[in-house]
């Protein structure tokens, strides 16, 4: 098998500093014009290998699913305008802020997202936001409220109920108040305090940091690593100071708010590529080399690729191995977010990296959150000495907010230390053994139902799509009565019509938890009628995960 | 036995239609004034159909059969 390559090959070191002009490829003191055409015998068999085990599903629509959806956003809509009108008038109660129309003042409310809050959102408020008390394990304990005037505001009854917990990111299980890891915490507490009170580069670098930073780095298998207290702020401080005017952003579509933040915050030029789709990325890549900068025609300074692991709201995996082939073959760099897949996915819970069996230094800026899977806060950034060197001075995180607090540092310690198998114990590899038993399980007890689920068969995000916004609020109701608190979205977190609900699976989850889950969901979803599959049963069983017994 | 079938066959469809139209969410006054308002809509649909439709059908049928019989002569030669 032949695939023909065409090789352009810009690199920076041409263009900085140098005044003439010219296009061709440069080797070796000769200028050539145009581009070389070569054939290359490339072995797709080990290229695509990765694609046999790879299995994302995301189903059609429904037809009457959509039309039902966007009928009863309809009728929201027209209702709520009615609400509008009667209330300009004076007829009936809306309890929002009255803003006087004072001329020449510009709106403080703007039109769609304040109508969209009031009459759409605000109607279903008593399923999002649910306050909850205590350690938010494998159950937790959710306080019960009641609205009296159609959910403006709510009252809290006294009752609390305990219920299953789908909706913590708790992929490893670590959110826990007892174990080896509080211990340690609750001894670092006394030794060091609760803060640091102090920045960075000023008084706030701790051995403790120092400890922390080194065990990062050994964890993902890069030279350094660098961490952030605040996860958020790892991607809207960091981008940044990697990239600036006269360089060109390529993100997913699909890509989370800190990170089109920090890409904003840059100054560069930003371009979105379709979700998971290498041909876009390839497409987009190449005219970014073609075209250069829009006005100047002036190479790019860098190109920076943007993925995250696994996309949180769509369960899917992202197809690392194109995309570190793109990256080398036009000489971009890649930024690869992995908040929900560090610890949750992969043989050694090393994430995406792992999971797909490739060099983590291919990688140039590997990002992470501990807020997921190792049950502190913060976020790391790891890669080369010069890019951590780099980062420690002229990040935003380092100058101007206060590093970790030594508990939480010691909580990641301590965590990492388990997962790594250096307490002793095999505590690690029955955690990621059990994840991935739970994952695989779910997802086919699901898929074999009848549900319509979105994303890969290894992410332990479950999205079960209910498209309705009236359907997610009887579900999330019905499920809290029953004993099983999920977590459901619609607009504006999902396109309009695709509202869902999410699973977060645990490795605290035990088989029976998951049975009765399972029993919960088929019986609403046999009451809401939200089972419209017609995809075929699944191939994939969790008998091919060996789980790791106590011993 | 029978009427506790009928009534779960009810209750169950009329969730479907609460929820499909998203009626659900609306709140308990604006649920009965928007039932009221189809109600008023489907009895005039019905009514105006009872009374006009077999006199529709049959001049319709009356003149697909004379053209069908019959061409209508054009440039009246």
């Amino acid at each position: 098998m032949s695939m023909v390559e065409t090789i352009y090959m810009p690199s920076e070191n041409d263009f900085r500093g140098k005044t003439k002009k010219f296009n061709g490829v440069q080797n070796g003191g000769k200028i050539s014009n145009g581009c070389h055409k070569k054939t290359k015998q490339v072995d797709e068999e080990t290229e695509k290998a990765w694609e046999k085990d790879f299995c994302e599903t995301f189903e059609e629509t429904p037809m009457l699913a959509a039309i039902s959806t966007y009928i009863g956003y309809l009728i929201l809509v027209a209702v709520g305008h009615v609400r509008e009108f009667l209330k300009s008038i004076g007829i009936g109660v809306v309890k929002c802020v009255a803003e006087p129309k004072i001329p020449g003042f510009v709106p403080l409310y703007q039109t769609w997202e304040s109508f969209y809050s009031w009459y759409v959102y605000r109607r279903i408020q008593d399923c999002f936001c649910r306050p909850v008390s205590g350690v938010p394990g494998a159950k937790m304990v959710v306080i019960d409220r009641e609205s009296n005037d159609h959910r403006w505001s709510f009252q809290y009854t006294g009752g609390h109920s305990t219920v299953l917990n789908f909706g913590s990111y708790n992929y490893l299980g670590f959110s826990q108040n007892s174990g080896p890891c509080a211990e340690e915490v609750e001894q670092t507490i006394k030794n060091y305090g609760v803060s640091v009170c102090g920045s960075r580069q000023e008084l706030g670098y701790l051995d403790l940091h120092k400890q922390m930073d080194r065990l990062v780095a050994d964890y993902l298998g890069v030279e350094d690593a660098y961490t952030v207290p605040m996860g958020f702020a790892t991607n809207s401080m960091n981008i940044p100071s990697l990239v600036g005017k006269g360089c060109l952003i390529l993100s997913d579509e699909l890509n989370h708010a800190s990170l089109i933040l920090g890409c904003r915050l840059s100054g560069a030029k930003i371009k979105t590529f379709k979700h998971n789709c290498m041909k876009d990325l390839e497409k987009n890549l190449r005219e970014a080399i073609v075209d250069k900068q829009p006005r100047t025609h002036r190479p790019w300074k860098k190109i920076l690729i943007v993925v995250e692991g696994v996309y949180s709201m769509e369960g899917s995996i992202v197809k690392l191995p194109e995309v570190l082939r793109l990256k080398k073959k036009y000489k971009a760099y890649l930024y690869l977010d992995e908040a929900h897949s560090i610890g949750a996915i992969g043989p050694h819970g090393k994430g995406v990296v792992d999971y797909f069996g490739l060099n983590p230094r291919d990688v140039d800026i590997m990002m992470g959150t501990f807020t997921k899977s190792f049950g502190a806060v913060g976020g790391y950034i790891g890669g080369s000495q010069a890019l951590v060197n780099h980062l420690r001075l002229y990040s935003h995180s380092a100058i101007y907010s206060s590093s970790m607090a030594p508990g939480v540092a010691q909580q990641i310690v301590s965590s990492m230390n388990i997962m790594l198998g250096r307490d002793g114990t095999r505590e690690g590899e029955k955690r990621i053994q059990q994840l991935k038993w739970n994952t695989r399980y779910f997802r086919r007890r699901l898929q074999e139902m009848g549900f319509i689920l979105y994303g890969n068969k290894d992410s332990p995000v479950v999205p079960l799509l209910m498209f309705m916004p009236s359907k997610i609020a009887k579900f999330s109701r019905e499920s809290l009565n029953r004993g099983m608190g999920v977590v459901v979205v619609g607009f504006p977190a999902t396109p309009m019509t695709k509202c869902r609900a999410r699973f977060c699976l645990s490795a605290s989850h035990t088989k029976e938890m998951l049975d009765e889950a399972l029993q919960i969901t088929s019986d609403i979803g046999d009451l809401l009628a939200i089972k419209y599959s017609k995809a075929e049963p699944p191939s994939y069983s969790e008998n091919d995960v060996p789980l790791v017994e106590d011993s | 036995m029978v009427f506790n079938r009928v009534k779960n066959f009810i209750s169950y469809w009329y969730l479907q239609y609460l929820l499909a139209t998203s009626v659900y969410m609306l709140e308990p006054i604006e649920r009965r004034i928007f039932n009221c308002f189809l109600i008023i809509v489907l009895a005039m649909f019905m009514y105006t159909s009872y009374v006009f439709l077999p006199d529709h059908a049959r001049m319709i049928v009356y003149f697909i059969n004379s053209y069908i019989l019959q061409p209508e002569i054009v440039d009246g030669v």
